[in-house]
């Protein structure tokens, strides 16, 4: 426990995805991860890979990219990291945001989970529900009824 | 093919009440008609934020009733644009509904020429869970025999504005243990209640304070007074041209400090009294009081000598550097930002601040009325030993408002001369509000000469760069040669 504590920057850690792949990693760029932080706390020995069970090796390659990232953030400004979690974002399409979300809600990276919720959020926010639907494939299942009466709930949510 | 699966759906709530908890109310409430799944996601959000868009106060209770998470993050209503009938009581239920979700954060916003005074309920002031409290515009208060106060958790409070020095208000800073950010904006007139015009602010952990008073018909005599004991204190702002501040206690922590006196109002200090004889005893009386301002807050100037970072304004009538020598003041040993606006004996000062490293100094804030080269501004005298901080320790000299005076270049002299370390000074020509045409090229001559003159000083330290900026001309240098700066010059508009 004590030499764990301890740590130095140069030390790397192994991080395995569900299907395998092997990433080595910084050590304060795996630590992002509250989950890994506590994990590697219990464990002895850091030189054996620590398993991420849930992340496949595409998206975890995703989530390391945004940990180093901000591991080293002093060499960029607020405002240039900021474009560059935008771009970051940007860039994935829905299904990988699915899974990033899953992944930063899993290994818990605050910053990462509230780039992603916002970034979804912006998807969501002005859109008329027929719209939203549209954009995320949500099967309607209510009847014609139904639909009507919950509108009729909350009249108020579906002015313009 | 991957895409056309529903997966947002299939993510579990919390994350999905998540991304609607960043969503303003309404779209929020849209959601509950995608489908099955997202029926009622929507009511467990954990952050409401509603603003001034829609129609009805009858939308705000509809939806705040409906909430469901057992603890509510963040409260934000703004009712800027309002349209509806207001009812100033509405706010009380609005309140009640939150504060059984156990809202951390609330921030409430009225217009602030509104006519319409909300309620703020007293249960507000006894929450177990209320972290800020951010509140814009005029409000309703409780009644102080009302008022029980339970805010253990409460760190920031945003008070903005209040139009009287409420009694309950130190007793509620001084039951906020945790408190740690309090922000207060005063706007008294003559019908404001002084009768309670001391303010004490005592809290343990308090580490950044603001206070604004704004006075509309101000009365010198009865002048507020704010005590403060708030040791930890880290940053400190006061906007206030009127009130009397002191310390219990020093602060030993300052980092950041910025006094304005200047008075932002539109009154000015001679409309006290229409009865002439009665003038004569208020000028006397003035005269005192205005002495007794002056020693208070040269006092409370001197406590603030723990503080790496001072921002100081002031003008004529609170200027405190204009009746006392800077013997009054003690040591600032942690200052190395120095920023200030009055024309004060500059160098003899200095003495008082002998880790400076930067120094800011607008010597005469307002533009002249009309352009005048030949009016001296001060007869400057050499101080008798040279600053500490001149001498080894100040970088950056901004100097701004100057006259093209003689007194100005002798001023300017002494700081080249005695400057061991000084990488860069700062020129700033104080600027006429218009000029003729005939006497612009006056103006251009003056300033051509004076950079002459300025540019052919001795300095002390060999990489000194010099920026001059006048109203047609900018020169700046940095090179020696035979001893003397050499500068280029452009003159131009």
């Amino acid at each position: 426990m004590a030499s764990t504590s301890t740590s130095t920057l140069s030390r790397k850690l192994i991080l395995k995805s569900s299907d395998g792949e092997k990433f080595e990693v910084d050590e304060n760029v795996a630590m992002q991860s509250q989950t890994i932080k506590h994990m590697i706390e219990d464990l002895d020995d850091i030189n054996s890979p620590i398993p991420v069970s849930i992340v496949t090796g595409t998206i975890l390659s995703k989530v390391i990219e945004y940990c180093k990232k901000h591991a080293t953030e002093d060499s960029d400004s607020d405002e240039q990291l900021k474009q560059w979690d935008k771009e970051y974002a940007n860039n994935m399409d829905l299904n990988t945001l699915y899974y990033l979300l899953l992944a930063a809600n899993y290994m818990e990276i605050k910053g990462l989970l509230e780039l992603i919720t916002q970034c979804v959020a912006d998807m969501i926010k002005g859109k008329s529900p027929e719209e939203i639907r549209a954009h995320f494939n949500i099967k309607n299942d209510f009847t014609p009824q139904e639909e009507a009466n919950i509108r009729n709930e909350n009249p108020w949510a579906f002015e313009n | 093919m991957e895409d056309e699966k529903d997966q947002l759906s299939s993510l579990p709530d919390a994350i999905l009440i998540e991304i609607l908890s960043l969503l303003p109310m309404k779209s929020a409430a849209t959601t509950s008609v995608l489908s099955h799944r997202w029926r009622h996601l929507w009511t467990g959000v954990t952050r409401v934020v509603i603003d001034a868009r829609l129609e009805s106060t009858a939308i705000i209770d509809h939806s705040l009733h409906k909430l469901t998470s057992r603890k509510l993050h963040m409260f934000v209503l703004n009712l800027n644009n309002f349209s509806d009938n207001p009812n100033p009581r509405a706010s009380v239920s609005w309140f009640r509904e939150v504060h059984s979700r156990n809202v951390e954060n609330i921030t409430f916003t009225v217009p602030r020429g509104g006519k319409c005074f909300y309620f703020i309920p007293s249960f507000l002031f006894n929450s177990q869970s209320l972290v800020t409290l951010n509140l814009h515009g005029l409000f309703r208060w409780p009644k102080f025999e009302d008022l029980r106060f339970h805010l253990p958790n409460l760190k920031k409070l945003v008070i903005d504005y209040l139009d009287d020095i409420p009694l309950w208000l130190e007793i509620l800073i001084k039951f906020s243990s945790l408190l740690e950010y309090l922000d207060l904006v005063f706007h008294l007139d003559s019908y404001s209640d002084l009768s309670t015009s001391v303010v004490k602010i005592i809290p343990p952990n308090l580490k950044s304070l603001s206070i604004s008073m704004e006075f509309y018909t101000p009365s010198l005599m009865l002048r507020t007074r704010v005590s403060i004991d708030a040791p930890k204190l880290a940053n400190l702002r006061i906007d206030d041209c009127i009130s009397i501040y002191c310390f219990l206690q020093n602060p030993t922590k300052l980092v950041k400090t910025c006094i304005d006196l200047k008075n932002n109002g539109d009154w000015s200090y001679c409309e006290e009294d229409e009865d002439e004889d009665e003038d004569m005893v208020d000028e006397e009386n003035l005269g005192l009081l205005q002495k007794e301002y002056t020693h208070q807050m040269t006092k409370f100037v001197g406590g603030l000598s723990s503080v790496s970072n001072l921002k100081l304004k002031q003008e004529f009538h609170t200027n405190i550097f204009r009746h006392c020598s800077s013997a009054n003041l003690p040591i600032f040993s942690n200052l190395s930002r120095l920023e200030t606006e009055c024309p004060m004996d500059l160098l003899f000062s200095l003495h008082c601040f002998p880790n400076l490293e930067h120094l800011v100094v607008c010597l005469w804030p307002q533009t002249l009325p009309t352009l005048d080269f030949s009016m001296e501004q001060s007869d400057w005298l050499q101080p008798d030993s040279i600053p500490d901080c001149l001498a080894s320790k100040l970088k950056t000299i901004q100097l701004s408002g100057i006259q093209g005076t003689g007194d100005s270049l002798r001023v300017l002299a002494y700081i080249l001369s005695h400057a061991n370390v000084l990488e860069k000074l700062c020129i700033d020509f104080r600027r006429p509000n218009f000029i003729y045409e005939h006497k612009e090229a006056y103006v251009v001559w003056k300033e051509c000469q004076f950079c002459r003159s300025l540019f052919k000083l001795p300095r002390r330290s060999s990489t000194c760069e010099v920026v001059v900026s006048g109203c047609y001309v900018t020169a700046s240098g940095n090179t020696l040669q035979d001893g003397y700066l050499t500068c280029r010059m452009y003159v131009g508009k």
